[in-house]
């Protein structure tokens, strides 16, 4: 009993003192931290010393020590330690990669490397030792042994793809394009599921075109020789990349072919071209699809979007046709059978009830290619009622009340127009664009109606946010207003020849303004008059007649005489051809005035000329 | 001296019978920066030119020639032509002894040189922008040329978002992983193999001795954001290791502190350095945002020279406003108890110890130091687009960067202190 109760006792106190020693250690230990973190390194290495020599098994103090050394640049000191620790555990392959880091920051290049060497050889059958070993010389920038380390491990292991992806991201680091996009080509033979992350990768070098140009051409080579099919889809994403829509399509169609796919990627490609303005190449893209996949489940939205791209491509070309030059355009019908065409897929689509589309849309883009481009305002208003009616909740009903208003204004009916446009204010889901647009069409409707109050009244409320776009406008007939407004019969005269003006009537606008424009007694409203005869004559192509008053407003330097100036310019720019004498009219405006509102704008002009005159 | 210019100006002007062509600085200048480019071009091709100190925000007078006139109204340069009488009441106004005014004779266009990397992003550099934009010519230095003695074929460099140090900007926590980074990186690397050196930092050790020598033997060194104080630390460095392991392959001196020599640096003096690797700053020289405060109160005041007796910093500080917004950069403004004393200070936010713009002598030249990245970006990021400038055609703080290219084409005249 005595001797257990001794044994027991003794146990105790060991366990107790042990404790004790282990608790003095960890203080020692925090306080040679506390000597570090102060920068005192030479008090916590010789606390650190001791602890390792009483506790030569433990990695902390190991560890600590041999950072402290190498923060004072001992490196004799850390090799020994290490090599001691090495003795220790010869198996730890992390150590020889720390030794090898110590001689390579001691410039003892050579050693380091017979050092690495060792580590490897101490598992040389296992993924991690090359990986080790090659992330050690990496963290010394040491780019050609790592690449030599890792290429082994890819030799000499089972998991070569592992080894792949580690080089193909040394050579990134060292901007060796090629022939990380050959250790790329490597990975997806070998583990095709890693396309994704591939692309990912790829992606951060979007705006370098010497790395995208070098992985094309890598990767072009390779399928010269191996049809794999994920090939084709990475190609194709780098084309993307670098903006190269068309190669990138082709190929496509070429990894469509071998998967014999369902069209899938190719919807998505074209998708992402369309969006980025590629519209050609998207509706081919779409073409294909409709061709090739005639009973896809997607068919409708393929044939949505393909019009969609089609519109779009005509719509470019509707506005290359015009002679946006003129401050007055004349409506005109072009390319009439295109979009009869796009009018009658998205008709077929809203009747096919099959299909699952955003019905509302399709019929807001048949009524603007109505009202915009076939000018047939009442089938447009007729469409535009119908959206009002079954899309009251959606946005295209804003915009449908805010085009049958304009349609009101072209048939002459002012009162329902006005009427139109009030539904758009008192509208819940009218956001600020579309009230200043309502606004300042009801001002414009009292200024038709020379109820001149009114119109200031709307004018003011479409002037209280100056970012939209109808606030110049606004600006500019408010002036004509204050300034014209005693003067109500010949300024009720100017309001109708403007309201002929916006319904196309332009040679009836001329007469209005003839009697206005030859009465030298209205000052300013004879100013306008003239200049929007001189717009007027322009629209009937009566170029001689235009210039000539826009000669006589230059010449008597009145409020017009800038921006006739400007007109001038264009005139001579764009109808004449006359470049010589454009380029003078420009060069007078910025001599005579030089705070013009249209000073940039006779610059760029005259700039433009200049460089395309070489 | 005076007397004998105005007689000199009224002569010529007689003998000559020539209008002139004052380009204004005003408030009523429609483009201050490209106002700059005039003048400089002007000069290069062949012309003389005045640079009225304080007159109307720093006006510059040329004899008129259509020419001018011209590329003036093409490039939306607001000026006035003068009879010969106005431009010597002008030029009488500016030289009395009762104005701080002074007229400058501007000479010659100095050739320009800007210290760019391979990998130079727009992002990089407010002075680039603004001598694009100014359609102000200039020649593209590196390492290289700077070290096999090219600076020697220029009257002016200008240095922006360099890290003098060798630490890549100290971008490694937040973008040791991205593309530019890695970039960059091997970009420095290859270029110091390539020239010799081990390490970057090593490197950078020999460019800024080889700028400081520029300066020296007459050179201007005008420098931007972090190229201010990382010059300067670097200088401090030139015999200590300061940069850790991930920047340059082995650990600082633990005692780098304690052996910087600040005898040899420029600007600064007794500063601390940030030897934290993983933090994004390099010394206490640099104003912290916190010290700033809001973007709203962060404005910097010019310092008043007296024109006729400090020419150099009254053209330096030339604006049409003299309370400008400041902005922020990777060195955003200087810590006025770190400046040496004999350094002019040209501009500060009043009442803090907070110095945005700096000027001072080195042997026969001189440098000039200027806080914070763009003038028109407050904050400007990595990856940041451009400024466009079209967009910041009167900026104050951009004209402060083009006073310095114009600067060196003044003709030197005897000091009056």
């Amino acid at each position: 009993m005595n001797k257990i109760i001794f044994w027991l006792g003794f146990l105790f106190i060991s366990l107790k003192l042990a404790a004790q020693i282990d608790l003095n250690y960890d203080n020692k230990f925090q306080l040679a931290l506390s000597y570090e973190d102060a920068g005192q390194l030479e008090k916590a290495e010789a606390i650190l010393r001791e602890l390792t020599n009483l506790q030569p098994w433990n990695y902390s103090y190991f560890d600590s020590l041999t950072r402290i050394l190498l923060k004072q640049k001992k490196y004799p000191d850390a090799i020994s330690l290490i090599e001691s620790k090495i003795n220790q555990s010869p198996q730890d392959i992390n150590l020889y990669g720390l030794l090898g880091s110590v001689y390579f920051m001691s410039d003892n290049v050579v050693k380091a490397y017979e050092v690495w060497e060792k580590g490897l050889n101490v598992s040389p059958g296992s993924v991690v030792t090359y990986r080790i070993i090659a992330n050690y010389a990496i963290e010394n920038r040491a780019f050609e042994k790592a690449i030599e380390i890792l290429q082994r491990g890819k030799k000499n292991t089972d998991e070569p793809e592992i080894f792949s992806f580690d080089l193909a991201n040394v050579y990134l680091a060292n901007m060796r394009f090629s022939e990380a996009a050959n250790e790329y080509y490597e990975l997806l033979i070998r583990k095709p599921d890693q396309l994704g992350n591939i692309k990912s990768k790829l992606s951060l070098y979007s705006d370098n075109k010497a790395a995208l140009i070098q992985f094309i051409e890598t990767l072009k080579n390779k399928i010269k020789d191996d049809k794999t099919p994920n090939l084709y889809d990475l190609l194709s994403y780098i084309y993307s990349l670098n903006s190269d829509y068309d190669s990138a399509f082709k190929i496509l169609v070429d990894y469509e072919n071998k998967i014999k796919g369902n069209g899938n990627t190719i919807l998505s490609f074209a998708r992402s071209a369309q969006l980025n303005g590629e519209y050609e190449v998207a509706l081919k893209a779409y073409e294909y699809l409709m061709k090739n996949f005639p009973s896809s489940l997607q068919s409708a939205l393929i044939k949505f979007y393909h019009s969609t791209a089609l519109e779009e491509i005509l719509n470019k070309k509707y506005q290359s046709e015009l002679e946006s030059w003129k401050p007055i355009q004349s409506k005109k019908i072009i390319y009439q059978n295109e979009f009869n065409g796009i009018i009658k897929t998205y008709e077929s689509l809203i009747k096919d009830s099959s299909v699952n589309l955003n019905r509302i849309e399709i019929l807001y883009r048949i009524a603007e290619i109505y009202f915009n481009r076939l000018l047939d305002y009442k089938k447009a208003d007729s469409l535009y009622t119908l959206i009002n009616l079954r899309g009251a909740n959606t946005e295209f009903s804003i915009f449908s009340f805010l085009r049958r208003g304009i349609i009101a204004i072209l048939n002459d009916q002012l009162d329902d127009a006005n009427s139109l446009f009030e539904k758009v204010l008192m509208n819940n889901r009218t956001n600020m664009e579309q009230k200043a647009e309502a606004n300042y069409f009801i001002a414009k409707i009292n200024f038709w109606k020379s109820n001149f109050a009114g119109t200031i009244k709307y004018l003011d409320e479409t002037t209280k946010n100056l970012s939209n776009d109808f606030a110049n406008d606004a600006i500019e007939l408010l002036s004509l207003i204050n300034f014209c407004r005693k003067d109500s019969i010949n300024l009720s005269k100017y309001a109708l020849a403007d309201l002929l003006s916006f319904q196309s009537k332009f040679s009836l606008a001329i007469e209005e303004l003839k009697p206005l424009a030859a009465n030298l007694n209205l000052f300013l409203l004879n100013d306008y008059a003239n200049y929007k005869i001189a717009e007027l004559l322009l629209v009937v192509s009566d170029i001689p007649t235009s210039l000539k008053i826009l000669e006589d407003i230059a010449e008597k330097n009145g409020i017009f005489a800038d921006k006739a100036l400007l007109l001038l310019g264009k005139i001579y720019q764009y109808g004449v051809k006359d470049r010589t004498k454009a380029s003078q009219i420009y060069q007078k405006l910025l001599e005579k005035f030089p705070n013009s509102l249209y000073f940039d704008q006779a610059r760029d002009y005259l700039n433009n000329l200049q460089i395309n005159n070489g | 001296m005076n007397k004998f210019f105005l007689i000199y100006i009224c002569l010529s002007t007689l003998i000559l019978a020539q209008a002139k062509i004052l380009i204004y600085m005003d408030l009523q200048q429609t483009d201050h920066l490209k106002a700059y480019g005039i003048a400089y071009n002007a000069l290069k091709e062949g012309m003389v030119g005045d640079w009225l100190l304080n007159y109307r925000g720093g006006s510059f007078m040329f004899d008129y020639s259509d020419k001018l006139a011209a590329k003036c109204r093409l490039k939306g340069v607001a000026f006035q032509t003068l009879s010969q009488q106005e431009a010597v009441q002008v030029y009488s106004l500016v030289q009395s002894e009762d104005q701080n005014m002074e007229v400058i004779r501007l000479e010659k266009a100095p050739k320009i040189a800007v210290y760019v990397p391979p990998n130079f992003k727009p992002w990089d550099d407010a002075v680039t922008l603004a001598l694009d934009y100014a359609e102000v010519q200039y020649d593209r230095v590196w390492v290289e040329e700077i070290l096999r003695g090219d600076l020697e074929k220029y009257d002016w460099l200008h240095l922006h978002h360099e890290d003098f140090t060798g630490q890549y900007g100290k971008f490694y926590a937040s973008f040791s992983n991205a593309p530019w980074y890695i970039e960059q990186q091997k970009i420095y690397e290859n270029e110091a193999k390539k020239l010799g050196f081990k390490k970057v930092s090593d490197m950078e050790k020999a460019v800024v001795v080889a700028i400081k020598n520029y300066v020296g033997q007459g050179g201007f060194l005008f420098a931007m954001c972090s190229a201010t104080d990382t010059y300067d630390i670097a200088l401090s460095a030139l015999n200590v290791d300061i940069v850790d392991k991930m920047y340059d392959g082995d650990p600082p001196d633990p005692n780098a502190q304690s052996k910087l020599d600040f005898s040899q640096t420029l600007a600064f003096q007794d500063f601390k350095l940030e030897m934290n690797p993983l933090i994004y700053e390099y010394s206490d020289i640099d104003i912290q945002p916190s010290e700033i405060g809001t973007e709203q109160n962060d404005y910097f005041t010019l310092f008043e020279f007296s024109a006729k007796y400090d020419p150099v910093p009254t053209m330096l500080t030339q604006n049409h406003v003299n309370v400008i917004h400041g902005f922020m950069g990777q060195t955003t403004m200087f810590r006025k108890k770190y400046i040496k004393n004999s350094v002019y200070i040209l501009a500060e936010r009043a009442g803090t110890d907070q110095v945005k713009y700096i000027h001072g002598n080195y042997g026969r030249g001189t440098f000039t130091f200027y806080g914070g990245h763009d003038p028109e970006d407050y904050q400007h990021a990595v990856g940041d687009p451009p400024t466009d400038l079209s967009l910041y055609k009167n900026s104050p703080g951009y004209r402060l960067i083009l006073n310095n290219i114009l600067f060196p084409a003044a003709k030197k005249k005897e000091q009056k202190t």
